[in-house]
């Protein structure tokens, strides 16, 4: 790993904590050498400042009573009642239960499915053939979960699926696979590593190919396996990429994937497949809460990061590396 | 290369900076909408645009925002032959407003703009936010009966429950609003007749011999193709078993009908249909014929509809309207003849319930939607739209207009009296074209439902004529706050429930009282604390 | 230096080829015969329901009823296709998205690379100030009513700008991009000052085309994001000029089954059989599709140093 390289995804986070390191000429001077850059920015700040902070005073709808007629700011304030409701609320823990479950089923299965898959390919030593597979695994990236949950709607069907065509064939089923509460987070994540397992590689892919090849020369002169190879020089040199994905898709634990799920599941299956996500839509679809359902995404938000602030530490601790 | 890419550049920051001025302006018109929630003020510089605009005749042209119905999602064009003829017959300035009534959340962005339409066409399951909101203005029952005469007493034939809701304020005889839609529809239940002649069956009138029907039409190969591929009926939710529902003595929310039905106990206490001991049989009923295999088995299916078309299933319950051929030439039941030529099919009469007594059908509201009227919205203006809501009752030709376009040119009528498309004007896109369709007042009068229908019409109001209908105990719409904040966990549980228990995963009686204890702790018993207050205490106060 | 790193790469690759190839154990060998396998399963089961989408859009509507696996089509016909294109809104809804994609695209590839170019300098004053700025939102944002208020006050509401303008930035994509641009040697800058170049040299002569494939990646995702992209046009939109692909591909697959907003007594909405929803998936996602592969060694590389640390 080459040190002009560093920098992580937000690795720039660090560089707030130490502001004061530089003198007010040395700023002024730095001002005046980056003159260009500075402009530069200006359009890009503008369209944050439009687009994403203009609208921020909407969160504070989480804690109004939010009325049509009276717009955000001039509804009446109502201080943590929505988020009492939310967790007074006799499905509560349910359906945070299902979606911390759902969450961390994603980071033990579908996180580690693009890792492998990748290593697999990398030992495949056709190019063209790893080309056409790699390009063929993107595919279903590109698909929204609509026409993917229609499909698996189709293909998983108890009484014309091919699922359970094939299946009888083996004297097996016909199984209603959708009306299976016992496999339901099954199927959420085995679609979710089936859309996404290609795209995924891609970040470990490219991994794989930045490590120094003299290290794999070294190993086969040492007489080292191919097995030994992908456990002593593959694995350990994507760790670090490993280990940023790892933490950025556990900032994202609590979002449960509302379109997936939304369009897979249905009533039989609510108590293992309702997740805050689709809690939060029907109670908006039904009710028009704005306010309740902002306060369930906002309490989602939250606890997010507090995942990503409690793993970076503990990784930071253990292995040396970390989001920041 | 260098100076085109410098000139791109400046061109974005140009686009950014007048995207800034925008929001300059912005926080101006928002503090406007929350101090002085304007609209008349806009209407009236409107007034003044129109008539700078165009040279009218002696007035000028009335501006009307108008809500209305957009068939499949598409709106009319200002300048559609229906919009310019309602224009100059009545001298009113339309505009279209684009938001679609069968979509809450566009509503409710739209209000959330600081826009109130002055007609506004709502979903019966919306009425109460658009009250609770102070969204609309009252409309005197002195207006109705002077500008609407015979709305008015279409309305008050047909809805006797109207004046009963929170639409109605009693003592200042004020309209918050009026039923776009008229209380004509229970779901009908349809059976394929050549199915009853090919296994050598009658039609059922008991649940006995219903569920000897569903077994024959699973075991006895009614499609005759020699395999064992067919079904009685599916259920994908508590709509699909609402006939059923009735034979036990209540009707079920589903599907397009949203009541709720409330059933007073022998202690006198209103409890919901779904937690009572007739719900609990209805669901041990169905859960057996499901156990036998005569229910497809698959619950979770989308296109539910299709199974009817196809052949696997020979029964189905739906809307009438979608039971009429001609009416819906592409549908999925109309279908069903073009597959199968040799389909027949019966409407079914109402089963005789599990203890031998007459099924009963509950008065449904049928109210779907709502027109209202804008809190800004003038009596001029309100008096003009009662005009072209009384218009498409009284006068024929107006009526067909909106409805369908000009006769002979966009439509055609047939030898049983029913109106059909010419080409392609039935086609969504074609309806937004001529802009039909979009201002409907949803009421028929005389051979008006013969137009929509054709014979139809009468063999259907003839059968619903033999259900044997009661009251609402509670009248829907009836605002029940609880419902607002528990609604959503109470409705979760009863679906969880019904398809869980139907399907055989849960046992009915085994799952019961758990079922009920769940109920009542997620809210239910808060709803049916508020629903008895509201009955005792302010419907029946005597 | 980048691009020597990636030239000897490929040789050493090569060379490892090579020298892979001369001895393998019995285990490599199942092991290779299990991976290739396993690949062409994974290969199958990703391209079977695209497959029989085809199959199903030209197949006659009772073929495309029978059960089983449909692989060769029985029959063909375009009618389904005829029937889809009947209609003007696939035209507008073709129209639409990809001016949306096109302009969008291009748009925010020049607008993130004038944000992330000056945050790779790790000395430009006000630093973390800024990139606190634009993380802040990944995790606090307003929602759909201030949004939409935003839209409705800006003017937007109804153009294809209120599709292209809030989509402008991301800050992921800002943060990879910064991150790649941080990759490229200081040294390289360094050596182009002393020999007199300016800014803009500078800028057009070696930062962007050592950038090319981030700013190839980065408009990958935002186009495909633009294509697939439902959600703000059903708010932001309304006219039936303004529809996009995907909101026709959700009437199709969603709405139609959903009694809920069919209104009985008018939505004459027709049934759509399952030939036709099968061509409208085909419509919708198969120009994306058909580019795609051709960007591959575009994003790939992109990837490769941008989100990557190390």
């Amino acid at each position: 790993m080459k040190k002009n390289q560093s920098g992580s995804v937000t690795s720039s986070v660090s560089a707030i904590k130490k502001p004061g390191v530089s003198k007010a000429g040395d700023l002024l001077f730095r001002c005046k050498r980056y003159k260009g850059l500075l402009i530069m920015l200006i359009p890009g700040l503008v369209w944050y400042l439009i687009f994403k902070y203009v609208p921020m005073y909407g969160v504070t709808i989480a804690f109004k009573d939010y009325k049509l007629l009276k717009g955000i700011m001039g509804s009446p304030w109502a201080g943590f009642k929505h988020f009492e409701r939310l967790f007074n609320s006799s499905q509560f823990t349910n359906v945070f239960w299902n979606t911390l479950i759902i969450g961390i089923y994603r980071l033990i299965f579908s996180f580690p499915a693009p890792v492998i898959f990748a290593i697999l390919l990398n030992e495949i030593r056709h190019e063209r053939f790893k080309k056409t597979i790699q390009s063929i695994t993107y595919l279903p990236h590109f698909i929204s979960w609509v026409v993917v949950a229609g499909i698996i709607h189709t293909v998983l069907s108890p009484v014309d699926g091919v699922v359970n065509y094939i299946l009888q064939f083996f004297g097996l089923g016909p199984y209603k696979f959708l009306m299976m509460p016992e496999i339901f987070r099954g199927i959420i994540i085995v679609s979710g590593i089936w859309k996404d397992i290609g795209w995924g590689s891609i970040v470990y892919l490219a991994a794989i190919t930045g490590i120094d090849p003299q290290l794999y020369e070294a190993a086969t002169i040492d007489g080292a396996s191919r097995f030994r190879k992908i456990f002593s020089i593959t694995i350990p040199s994507i760790l670090p990429v490993v280990i940023v994905m790892f933490l950025m898709k556990v900032g994202n634990i609590m979002e449960g994937g509302r379109d997936q799920i939304m369009n897979l599941y249905n009533p039989i299956v609510y108590r293992v497949g309702d997740v805050l996500d689709t809690y939060s839509y029907r109670v908006g679809l039904i009710d028009f809460d704005y306010s309740y359902s902002t306060a369930i995404s906002l309490f989602q938000n939250v606890v997010g990061l507090v995942f990503l602030f409690i793993t970076n530490f503990i990784t930071k601790r253990t292995s040396d590396e970390g989001l920041w | 290369m260098k100076r085109r890419a410098i000139s791109l550049l400046l061109l974005l920051v140009l686009v950014l900076s007048v995207a800034l001025t925008g929001c300059g302006t912005n926080s101006t018109s928002n503090t406007n909408n929350n101090t002085n929630t304007s609209g008349s003020n806009d209407s009236g510089k409107q007034n003044a645009d129109n008539a700078g605009d165009k040279t009218v005749v002696d007035e000028k042209p009335v501006p009307i925002k108008w809500v209305g119905n957009p068939t499949g999602g598409l709106y009319p064009d200002d300048n559609s032959l229906v919009v310019k003829e309602i224009e100059k017959r009545f001298n009113v300035d339309i505009q279209v407003m684009k938001a679609n009534s069968n979509k809450p959340e566009e509503m409710n962005l739209l209000f959330a703009s600081g826009e109130i339409p002055d007609h506004i066409l709502i979903r019966a399951a919306d009425i109460n936010m658009i009250l609770e909101e102070g969204l609309v203005r009252g409309v005197s029952e002195d207006m109705l009966k002077e500008y609407a005469p015979t709305y008015y007493e279409r309305v008050l034939e047909n809805h006797p429950y109207v004046t009963n809701s929170v639409v109605y304020d009693a003592e200042k005889k004020v309209f918050y609003a009026i039923p776009q839609g008229m209380g004509e529809l229970f779901p009908f239940t349809v059976i394929r007749t050549d199915w009853l002649e090919k296994v050598g069956a009658k039609m059922p009138t008991n649940l006995e011999e219903f569920e000897e029907i569903c077994r024959l039409f699973t075991e006895e190969d009614p499609d005759g193709n020699g395999k064992k591929d067919t079904y009685a009926f599916s259920v994908t939710n508590n709509y699909d078993v609402y006939n059923l529902a009735a034979t036990y003595g209540f009707s079920l929310p589903g599907g397009v009908v949203k009541d709720e039905s409330y059933i007073k106990g022998s202690d006198g206490r209103l409890r919901r249909a779904e937690v009572t001991e007739g719900y609990k049989e209805l669901l041990k009923y169905v859960s057996r014929l499901y156990s036998k295999g005569y229910i497809y088995p698959d619950v979770t299916i989308k296109d539910d509809e299709a199974l009817f078309t196809d052949g696997v299933v020979g029964i189905k319950t739906f809307d009438s309207t979608y039971f009429i051929v001609s009416y819906r030439p592409n549908d999925w039941f109309a279908l069903t003849f073009k597959k199968n030529p040799n389909a027949k099919t019966e409407y079914m009469r109402p089963l005789k319930g599990y203890n031998g007594e007459e099924a009963v059908y509950e008065y449904q509201s049928s109210v779907w939607r709502w027109q209202c009227f804008g809190k800004n919205t003038t009596d001029e203006q309100v008096k003009k739209i009662l005009q072209i809501i009384e218009a498409q009752l009284v006068d024929m030709e107006f009526h067909n207009l909106i409805w369908r376009g000009i006769e002979g040119e966009h439509f055609t009528v047939d030898e049983s009296g029913m109106a059909i498309a010419v080409g392609d004007w039935g086609n969504n896109e074609k309806i937004a074209e001529l802009g039909t369709r979009f201002f409907i007042c949803n009421l028929r009068v005389g051979e008006q439902r013969t137009l929509a229908w054709g014979r139809e019409s009468e063999v259907q109001r003839e059968f619903q004529e033999s259900y044997n209908v009661v009251e609402q105990l509670i009248p829907s719409g009836t605002p029940i706050a609880a419902k607002t904040e528990y609604g959503a966990d109470v409705e979760k549980i009863e679906k969880e429930f019904f398809l869980n228990t139907i399907t055989g995963v849960w046992d009915v009686e085994a799952e019961w009282d758990n079922y009920l204890a769940r109920w009542y702790k997620a809210g239910g018993q808060k709803i049916e604390d508020e629903v008895n207050d509201i009955y005792y205490n302010k419907l029946h106060k005597n | 230096m980048v691009i020597m790193q990636g030239v000897k790469k490929v040789k050493a690759s090569k060379a490892r080829k090579k020298s892979n190839v001369i001895k393998r154990s019995i285990g490599e060998r199942i092991f290779d015969v299990l991976n290739y396998t396993f690949m062409v399963f994974l290969a199958f089961i990703m391209l079977y329901p695209f497959w029989e989408m085809v199959v199903v859009s030209i197949s006659p509507a009772v073929e495309a009823s029978r059960i089983g696996l449909k692989i060769i089509p029985r029959g063909f016909t375009l009618e389904a296709y005829r029937q889809l294109f009947k209609s003007k809104l696939i035209g507008y809804g073709y129209y639409n998205t990809i001016m949306r994609t096109v302009i969008g695209t291009a748009m925010s590839v020049v607008l993130c690379f004038m944000t992330a170019y000056p945050l790779a300098k790790r000395d430009l004053p006000f630093r973390g100030i800024i990139t606190t700025i634009i993380v802040i939102p990944m995790f606090f944002t307003g929602g759909l009513v201030p949004d939409f208020l935003l839209i409705n006050d800006l003017g937007l509401y109804d153009t294809l700008w209120a599709l292209i303008l809030p989509m402008l930035l991301s800050t992921y994509n800002i943060l990879v991009m910064r991150n790649f641009i941080m990759s490229i040697p200081e040294s390289l800058e360094e050596s182009a000052l002393v020999d007199g170049a300016n800014f803009f040299t500078i800028l057009f002569r070696i930062i962007i085309p050592l950038s090319k494939p981030i700013l190839a990646t980065v408009a990958l995702w935002v186009a495909v994001k633009h294509w697939n992209a439902w959600f703000d046009a059903h708010i932001y939109t309304r006219s039936n000029k303004r529809v996009v692909l995907q909101l026709i591909l959700r009437r199709v697959l969603i709405d139609h089954n959903n009694a809920e907003v069919t209104d009985t007594l008018q939505g004459d909405e027709g049934v759509i059989t399952k030939t036709v929803e099968a061509a409208t998936v085909i419509v919708a996602i198969g120009p994306i599709i058909a580019v795609y592969p051709f960007l591959q060694k575009y994003f790939v590389k992109g990837v490769m140093v941008g989100s990557v640390k190390g």
